[in-house]
């Protein structure tokens, strides 16, 4: 970690930064700007395998910043000058996928996956790249972020359910608006742990919903498994039941 | 590592509040350790801890640390009596109440990482029905909830359960009526709730005993003390004596 003590002068920061960034483009790693409470200027630069798991990385740059890391440190990806070749291709994707299905089946906990095109015509390789670089910047650690054939990017969100996901989906449509002005398709599917389906029939799903969002009349289609055995609402019967004894003892 | 048994992991849980989750948990952590086991207890009420305070214990480090700073458990570790440990949690930090998914995956492994070294780990969990209160029902091995003759806590008790059968396929529950005014009432409540969750969601659950209504609970609550220790004779001691014992065989 190269780390600064006293706040520096943004510009010379900058400069040193890019110094760096360029030195490290020789090598495979990952810079993770690590800023302080006090200013918006990265205090810290860690550079890093970028084969660690989320977890390690965060460990890692706790670790590092030798006093503890104040809570509203901020975390940036620095853009590298092609992301998207940085990023899982399809194949590697689906393993994380299938291992996290599996995970979904021991925790309980449900998992969203996001599908996400990016519409128009002209979008090319460093469009993309902007677009991979906003929305990381709206990911937390164990999301995970793939590229998928030409103009899709995919996004796997262990232990989120639909309605999380969801809002997932409409704050990354929001940002690729506001950051670079692009407009985007969505397809999401959900998976529960009383019906884990194979890797590959789940991303099925959300790209089935990913065609849907592209030819129908909306921008986020989303298929969920059914919810009527699902719902743990007390019925009005249940009640009835529960509270039949109390009856009982009035009564007598 | 290999040699570690793994212990006995029990979530005491209500669904509602005040039902008195805390001061059951802390006194069978007491009967656990006075009959020379090793007690781990977990503050669950990760939020709003409280079971420090019931014990007048002096808080150093609280598992937000964990959570925040990834400090090992074992340093925020407080010995109660001998053979009963305490990882407390802190109190007015709503970010622990509502932790992200890696978080939780986090704190669970840290837990796991030193849980080997009891026999039993306790966990108290946090009133209503949030991700903690699910996650720590979840990762136990045995769920204990406690109702009282309150129809609310009645149906607070069953909604919980409901939610742990269908969405975690738990079968194995444990009911313990506290704050009763006989053993008649307590069988009264037991059976009117099993019949209802055998009837809609096909559980049979398991009576781990009742406590009656004792001022020795409240008493002992101001004091920062188990009922257990201040006063062992009383009703709520023996019964509490009584679950324990239950437990063990
Ligand atoms: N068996 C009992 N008899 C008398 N008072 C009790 C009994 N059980 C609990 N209480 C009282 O109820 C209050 C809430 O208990 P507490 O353990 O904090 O509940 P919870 O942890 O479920 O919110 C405490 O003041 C306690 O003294
Ligand atoms: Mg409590």
């Amino acid at each position: 970690m190269v780390k600064v003590n006293q706040q520096p002068g943004a510009e010379d920061f900058r400069a040193f930064l890019q110094l760096i960034e360029q030195e490290a483009l020789r090598f495979s790693a990952e810079l993770l700007p690590v800023a302080g409470e006090t200013g918006l200027a990265p205090q810290a630069l860690l550079v890093l395998d970028p084969t660690l798991s989320a977890t390690r990385k965060g460990e890692l740059a706790k670790a590092l910043w030798a006093a503890s890391l104040p809570a509203t440190a901020q975390k940036q990806h620095l853009a590298l000058p092609d992301r998207i070749a940085a990023l899982s291709g399809a194949e590697r994707f689906t393993e994380c996928v299938h291992a996290e299905l599996a995970r979904v089946k021991k925790s309980r906990l449900p998992c969203s996956l996001l599908l996400v095109r990016i519409d128009g015509n002209g979008v090319d390789r460093a469009f993309l790249n902007k677009a991979a670089a906003a929305l990381e910047m709206a990911m937390e650690g164990e999301h995970h972020l793939a590229h998928f054939g030409h103009a899709t990017l995919a996004l796997l969100l262990p232990g989120q359910n639909r309605n999380r996901a969801l809002r997932q989906a409409g704050a990354i449509q929001q940002l690729l608006a506001a950051e670079i002005t692009a407009r985007v398709k969505i397809g999401l599917a959900v998976c529960l742990a009383r019906a884990v389906p194979a890797a590959e029939e789940f991303m099925e799903m959300a790209f089935t919903e990913l065609q849907k969002a592209e030819h129908e009349a909306g921008d986020i289609f989303y298929s969920f498994p059914s919810q009527d055995d699902d719902s743990c609402q007390v019925t009005a019967e249940e009640r009835a039941q529960l509270f039949s004894f109390l009856n009982r003892g009035h009564k007598e | 590592m290999e040699n570690k048994q793994k212990p006995q992991i029990i979530s005491i849980s209500s669904g509602k509040g005040g039902v008195g989750k805390t001061s059951f948990t802390i006194n069978l952590a007491a009967a656990l350790s006075a009959k020379s086991r090793k007690v781990l207890l977990i503050d669950g009420d990760l939020g709003l801890a409280n079971v420090d305070v019931m014990l007048g214990l002096n808080v150093k480090h609280t598992l937000r640390e964990t959570v925040e700073e990834g400090r090992d458990p074992l340093e925020i570790l407080v010995e109660v009596m001998p053979g009963f440990f305490v990882l407390p949690a802190s109190s007015g930090v709503p970010e622990m109440a509502s932790l992200s998914y890696e978080e939780q995956a986090f704190l669970i492994d840290s837990l796991e990482q030193i849980i080997g070294n009891f026999d039993f780990v306790l966990v108290d969990t946090a009133a209503g029905v949030g991700e903690s209160v699910l996650w720590f029902n979840n990762w136990a091995d045995k769920n204990i909830t406690l109702l009282s003759p309150d129809p609310t806590a009645i149906t607070d008790a069953y909604a919980l359960i409901k939610i742990m059968k269908t969405r975690y396929n738990k079968e194995d529950f444990h009911l313990i009526i506290n704050n009763v005014k006989s053993k008649k009432e307590a069988q009264e409540v037991f059976d009117n709730m099993s019949t209802v969750l055998e009837n809609f969601l096909g559980v049979k659950p398991c009576y781990q005993g009742a406590i009656p209504q004792d001022s020795a609970v409240s008493m002992a609550v101001r004091q920062q003390k188990p009922f257990l220790i201040a006063q062992p004779k009383a009703r709520a001691s023996l019964a509490v004596t009584e679950i324990c014992n239950k437990i063990l065989s």
